[in-house]
């Protein structure tokens, strides 16, 4: 339960960095 | 400073989002990069993303005990190999989307012709490959504890301090003051939290040494040192908590191993610890004698009895050597006089090989506490309850009225025993939160 808890905030993390990382890249830059 | 571990928690996973973030969005705050492929720029966040997290690891894994609190050492070793996974993708993610980019990229490979930034990265990548894969499969290629974790320290530390190298090189990125501050400010926690842990920390432990007052065999191929402070008061831990050993070398060997201590918290004036022979360095703990010099840090982990002063009732379910972390509350409770009623499932393969056992007989007479062993191997003709701990046998001796809140289990032992046990606790219909322990597989 509490690995659950550990893997669920890396799994936050990563995919809120991912995303803004995504945003800077394609949307900030004016390609989409 | 905050007292409330589960504010405190909060507070330090914000933190960490923040910094893990921090890199790209000031990227995102700041001025627009005009004609840059998006590639580019994906590569480049990625790349920052999983440098900051990479950069954090050294708190994380700096063994900073206000960090630790809210959430046990074992769960913030757990996050420290799980985000490690995941900031070693973004950071490999770098160079793959700038060769899908452009292939002329690919050059900077050949570290002959290469630039130094190219060189620095190069390396960099490589090692974090080797980082990685030794910790995933440091079992698998056979590669000692002991080994790892220095070459583990070694390895991260070039890597890390490569990849700031190759970060301020090319500074395409970096070249705004707030941006170049937010850089040196991550290469300051990293050169800072390294000073602290290779010079720092080992001198105070150097300061403080304990010495083998005498080391007893227990059942079950079991060692127990006892040791006291030469010339300080020691530390105060709570029953159940573990503390780093190192013997035979100075704290800056980088060589030590967690026990968890299974001494009363009440007596302060010596620690013990009962080690199981299952390796190099525990085969060795009973050449330890009286009047040799050993170095204690601690205490550590949240897997304790005094974090839980709500607890009513008290069910303790250890598994072979996992007795030892429950010893140490048993015997606080007895010195403590402590009255709650208490059961104690000891799981172990053999009754012979039973540690404590003749220990916990007395303490039966001094608290409310009833034993049930659970014996995998049972010798001929034991009545007592055979096989491995379940839902049957829990429900035959918890009363019905121990579900409700105010019952709070204590699970150490092997981690599949724990896992196992986990899930037959909540069959039997306890909340996740009445059950508390710590996994070391990761050792």
């Amino acid at each position: 339960m509490r690995q659950r808890f550990s893997k669920i905030i890396v799994y936050l993390v990563t995919i809120t960095a991912v995303f803004l990382t995504l945003y800077f890249a394609f949307i900030k830059s004016g390609t989409i | 400073m905050i007292k409330n571990n589960k504010l405190l928690g909060i507070f330090w996973i914000i933190l960490f989002a923040f910094l893990t973030l921090a890199p790209i969005l000031i990227l995102i705050l700041g001025p627009k990069y005009n004609n840059r492929p998006p590639l580019l720029d994906l590569s480049v966040g990625l790349g920052f993303t999983g440098m900051a997290i990479m950069a954090l690891q050294f708190v994380i894994s700096g063994r900073i005990k206000i960090l630790n609190r809210p959430f046990g050492t074992d769960l913030v070793y757990h996050f420290h190999r799980q985000i490690g996974i995941a900031a070693f993708f973004m950071v490999f993610a770098h160079p793959i989307l700038l060769f899908i980019l452009d292939r002329r990229y690919l050059r900077l490979l050949n570290l002959i012709t290469a630039p130094w930034r190219a060189r620095a990265a190069v390396t960099s990548i490589l090692l974090l490959l080797v980082v990685v894969l030794t910790a995933e499969y440091r079992q698998k290629i056979k590669m000692s504890y002991k080994h790892w974790k220095i070459w583990h320290g070694i390895l991260s530390t070039v890597m890390v301090a490569l990849a700031l190298v190759h970060i301020f090189l090319v500074g395409n990125y970096v070249n705004l003051p707030w941006k170049k501050a937010l850089w040196i400010g991550y290469s300051a926690i990293f050169i800072g939290l390294l000073a602290y842990t290779r010079i720092i920390y080992p001198l105070r432990l150097i300061r403080r040494p304990f010495l083998v007052k005498e080391t007893k065999e227990e059942y079950g191929d079991v060692w127990t040192i006892v040791m006291e402070p030469i010339n300080h008061k020691g530390f105060q831990f709570a029953p159940g908590q573990f503390a780093w050993l190192t013997a035979w070398k100075t704290p800056f060997s980088d060589t030590e191993h967690p026990f968890s201590i299974s001494s009363s918290a009440e007596r302060k004036s010596e620690i013990e610890m009962s080690i199981k022979n299952l390796g190099p360095f525990t085969k060795k703990i009973r050449t330890l004698k009286s009047g040799d010099r050993i170095y204690v840090d601690g205490p550590y982990g949240a897997f304790n009895l005094d974090r839980f002063p709500k607890a009513e009732r008290l069910i303790f379910i250890p598994g072979g050597i996992g007795v030892s972390p429950i010893m140490s509350m048993l015997r606080t409770m007895a010195d403590r006089n402590d009255d709650r009623p208490t059961l104690l499932f000891y799981c172990n393969r053999e009754w012979e090989n039973l540690t404590f056992k003749d220990e916990i007989k007395n303490l039966e007479k001094n608290l409310k506490l009833k034993t049930i062993y659970t014996i995998e191997k049972p010798p001929q003709k034991w009545e007592g309850e055979s096989g491995f701990l379940n839902m049957d046998i829990l429900n035959r001796y918890i009363p019905k009225e121990w579900l409700k809140d105010g019952t709070d289990i204590f699970l150490c032992g092997p981690t599949p025993m724990m896992n196992a046990v986990e899930n037959e606790l909540r069959n039997v219909g306890f909340a996740h939160n009445q059950i508390h322990s710590e996994r070391y597989g990761f050792i």
